[in-house]
C-alpha cells in the first residue's frame, strides 16, 4: 500500500465545557404583580474554569388574555439574583389610561374617534441572547423573571420557555469574550 | 501501583476561536427613513482561519409610539455592508391604507364599526440566529440595521440590543446546509 502523506494542521481555540438547558414550566402572574417573579425553574451551572464565558439564550411566549388598558410587561435575565438583561414594555409600552372612559379622544393603543375600545388576547414571541463572565468558579443560578409594569395591570402568562446556558473555556489560544 | 487500562476515544470536532459581543446602545430611527440605519455599534472580527464559520446571534426590542397607519419595519444583519439576513414587516405588514378616511368599514388592523382609528405604542421582542462563512481572513464588520418600510413610516426605536459574534473553526466538520 502506498504511503499517504499526513498534513498537519494546527487550530487553536477553546472548548465547549458545559451545556445545560431547561424546558421551563409555564407560568402565570396574577394581575397587579409588579415584583419580578421567576418563570419556571432555575438553571444552575458551576463554571469549571474561572475565566469562562457563559452564553445564555432563551425563547418563550408572553400572553395577556384579559381586556384592559394597562398591559405592559417586562422579562429579564437574572444571574445569582442580579439583573443582567431586561426587555421592557412588551405588548405595547405605556398605555394612555383612557380605556372605557369616554367617546372619542385617545384610547389605549387606538387613537382618535374610537368608541370604547381596548385589546385582548395578545401574544408575542420573546427571547434573548446574552453573555456573562462570572470570573470565578462559584455556582451560577440563572433564571428568567417577569413582571407587570403597571399597578393595575392584567394577568399575564409565559409559556413554552426554553433556557440554554453554555460554558465556553476562554483560556486557550488567548480567547476572551470582548466587548467590541 | 496497579496499571490502568487506557481506553482510546477519539472525538472529532471544532473549536471556538473568537467570541465578541456588543451591548448595543438604544437607537431611534426618524420617521420616513427607508434606508437602513445602524443600530448601536458594529462588531469587527477578523477570522483567524479562512474556513471558519461566524455565528451571529442578536436580540432586542423594537417600538413605535406614534399614531398612524404605516407602521411596518425591517431589521437586518449586515456584514461588511452587505445584507445577510432580514426580518421584514415587523409591526404588522402592509396596512389597509384606510385610516382616518371614513366611518365604518375596514381600518388599519381594526375591523368593523371603528371610527377613524390607528394604532400606537406597539412594541415587540425581536432577534435571530444566523451564520456567515467569509472564506477569508479579512476583517468582518458585523452590524444590525433598521428602517421603515413605508415612505411615510413613523419613528422607530430599537432598544436593549445585544449582538454576539463567534468564530468557530471548521476543523474536521464543515458547516453545511442541513
Amino acid at each position: 500500500m502506498p504511503l499517504t502523506k499526513i498534513t498537519k494542521k494546527s487550530i487553536k481555540g477553546s472548548l465547549l465545557l458545559q451545556y445545560k438547558y431547561i424546558d421551563l414550566s409555564d407560568s402565570s402572574l396574577t394581575s397587579n404583580t409588579q415584583g419580578f417573579t421567576r418563570h419556571g425553574e432555575v438553571l444552575e451551572l458551576t463554571p469549571l474554569v474561572g475565566d469562562s464565558i457563559l452564553e445564555v439564550t432563551f425563547s418563550a411566549n408572553i400572553r395577556q388574555g384579559s381586556t384592559g388598558d394597562d398591559d405592559q410587561y417586562e422579562f429579564a435575565l437574572y444571574i445569582n439574583g442580579e439583573q443582567e438583561y431586561l426587555e421592557s414594555q412588551l405588548l405595547g409600552g405605556q398605555a394612555s389610561g383612557n380605556a372605557y372612559s369616554v367617546h372619542g379622544g385617545e384610547h389605549d393603543r387606538v387613537t382618535a374617534h374610537v368608541q370604547y375600545a381596548s385589546f385582548a388576547e395578545k401574544i408575542q414571541n420573546v427571547g434573548l441572547v446574552h453573555c456573562h463572565q462570572p470570573g470565578n468558579t462559584n455556582k451560577q443560578e440563572i433564571e428568567i423573571r417577569f413582571r407587570c409594569v403597571d399597578s393595575n395591570s392584567k394577568s399575564v402568562h409565559m409559556s413554552e420557555g426554553f433556557l440554554i446556558a453554555k460554558e465556553m473555556g476562554a483560556d486557550n489560544a488567548g480567547l476572551s469574550g470582548t466587548l467590541n | 501501583m496497579a496499571l490502568t487500562k487506557v481506553t482510546k476515544h477519539i472525538v472529532h470536532g471544532s473549536l471556538l476561536v473568537q467570541f465578541k459581543y456588543a451591548d448595543l446602545s438604544d437607537t431611534s430611527i426618524t420617521s420616513n427613513t427607508q434606508t437602513y440605519q445602524v443600530v448601536g455599534s458594529a462588531i469587527t472580527m477578523t477570522p483567524q482561519y479562512g474556513d471558519s464559520i461566524l455565528e451571529c446571534t442578536f436580540s432586542a426590542s423594537y417600538e413605535h409610539d406614534q399614531t398612524g397607519s404605516d407602521s411596518q419595519y425591517a431589521i437586518s444583519l449586515f456584514v461588511n455592508g452587505i445584507e445577510e439576513y432580514e426580518h421584514t414587516q415587523l409591526g404588522g405588514g402592509p396596512t389597509g391604507g384606510n385610516s382616518f378616511t371614513q366611518h365604518g368599514g375596514e381600518h388599519d388592523r381594526v375591523y368593523s364599526n371603528i371610527f377613524h382609528s390607528s394604532f400606537r405604542d406597539t412594541k415587540q421582542s425581536v432577534g435571530w440566529v444566523h451564520n456567515h462563512t467569509p472564506g477569508n481572513t479579512n476583517a468582518q464588520v458585523v452590524d444590525v440595521r433598521g428602517r421603515s418600510m413605508d415612505n411615510n413610516g413613523w419613528q422607530l426605536y430599537v432598544r436593549e440590543g445585544f449582538l454576539i459574534v463567534k468564530e468557530l473553526s471548521m476543523g474536521v466538520n464543515s458547516g453545511s446546509q442541513n
